[in-house]
């Protein structure tokens, strides 16, 4: 029913595709240095990719690395192409900042730019935005990452012949920490990807990484 | 005036997180909106906050954002005559 086409995982300022280490950046390296690293790796020239916040900047390169030798809406309609991302920090950092422009009314000046970035879902948006995915752009916020819960949602969707093509994955910025890890989906005569396959590609990651 | 253009520029790029851009990237005559920087209406907003908590000037007459806003030397003007 679908195949997994390709999968990455960026963390530990590493970044990884189908298990093969692309890049890698000195451990002391903040994300926002590793994150601009990887920009000009792919040499985008996307001007929006600098207004926005380190959540979407992840989710949006992630995007970038797998997509970016295959553009979706060449194979499939952008209707039946879809996004499915879980979270577990939503936008909490950038809540924060936008709260601090709030806390004082002596100098009350809340950025419209910090606030539009103080929803998770933006994040996936950029991405259909940038790729031109028009069908289920989902993003579910759980304490920590439900495969379980992910792969059934998909399966469901390609089941019911909602979605022809997918990204899934797992998106999450923290203070000092982040982690990616999306897949392709795509849809195939047989049932060529399990919920086991999705959970051993996770947990080689993670051993690969030391995540 | 001078001064006044270049400072707007530095804040400029900070205000709207123009990475990778140098004050001097930006022409002072250039369109700000549509083909020039490219800038959208968030973009808008934060260069109204900007004027109000940088130089004290609050825009009343939205209609006038389209002339204020044209270019970094139109802000200027805008910002020295009304200071």
């Amino acid at each position: 029913m679908f195949k997994c086409s390709q999968h990455i995982y960026l963390s530990k300022n590493q970044l990884l595709v189908d298990f093969q280490k692309q890049l890698e950046f000195e451990k002391s390296l903040n994300y926002a240095k590793v994150f601009k690293g990887i920009y000009k790796d792919l040499g985008l020239d996307y001007p929006k990719y600098f207004k926005m916040d380190y959540l979407s900047k992840l989710g949006f390169l992630s995007a970038e690395v797998i997509l970016k030798d295959q553009p979706l809406t060449s194979k499939y309609a952008s209707e039946k192409i879809g996004l499915i991302i879980g979270n577990a920090s939503s936008t909490y950092l950038m809540d924060s900042k936008h709260q601090s422009t709030l806390s004082d009314k002596t100098s009350y000046f809340p950025s419209p730019a910090n606030f539009v970035y103080t929803l998770p879902n933006i994040m996936t948006g950029e991405i259909c935005i940038r790729h031109g995915f028009k069908g289920e752009n989902a993003l579910f916020i759980s304490q920590k990452m439900d495969i379980d819960f992910l792969w059934n949602y998909a399966y469901n969707l390609f089941e019911n012949h909602k979605l022809d093509a997918c990204l899934l994955g797992y998106v999450e910025v923290k203070d000092d920490d982040y982690e990616s890890f999306l897949m392709l989906l795509e849809r195939t005569e047989k049932q060529g990807f399990t919920q086991n396959n999705l959970k051993n590609i996770c947990t080689t990651y993670k051993k690969e990484t030391n995540g | 005036m001078d001064k006044l253009i270049q400072d707007l520029k530095e804040e400029i790029i900070e205000a709207l997180n123009l990475e990778d851009m140098e004050p001097d990237d930006i022409d002072e005559n250039e369109a700000l909106f549509g083909d020039g920087l490219g800038l959208d209406s968030i973009d808008a907003l934060e260069l109204i906050v900007l004027l109000e908590k940088n130089y004290g000037i609050k825009i009343e007459n939205p209609k006038d954002g389209k002339t204020i806003f044209f270019s970094v030397k139109s802000m200027a003007e805008y910002i020295q005559a009304h200071q």
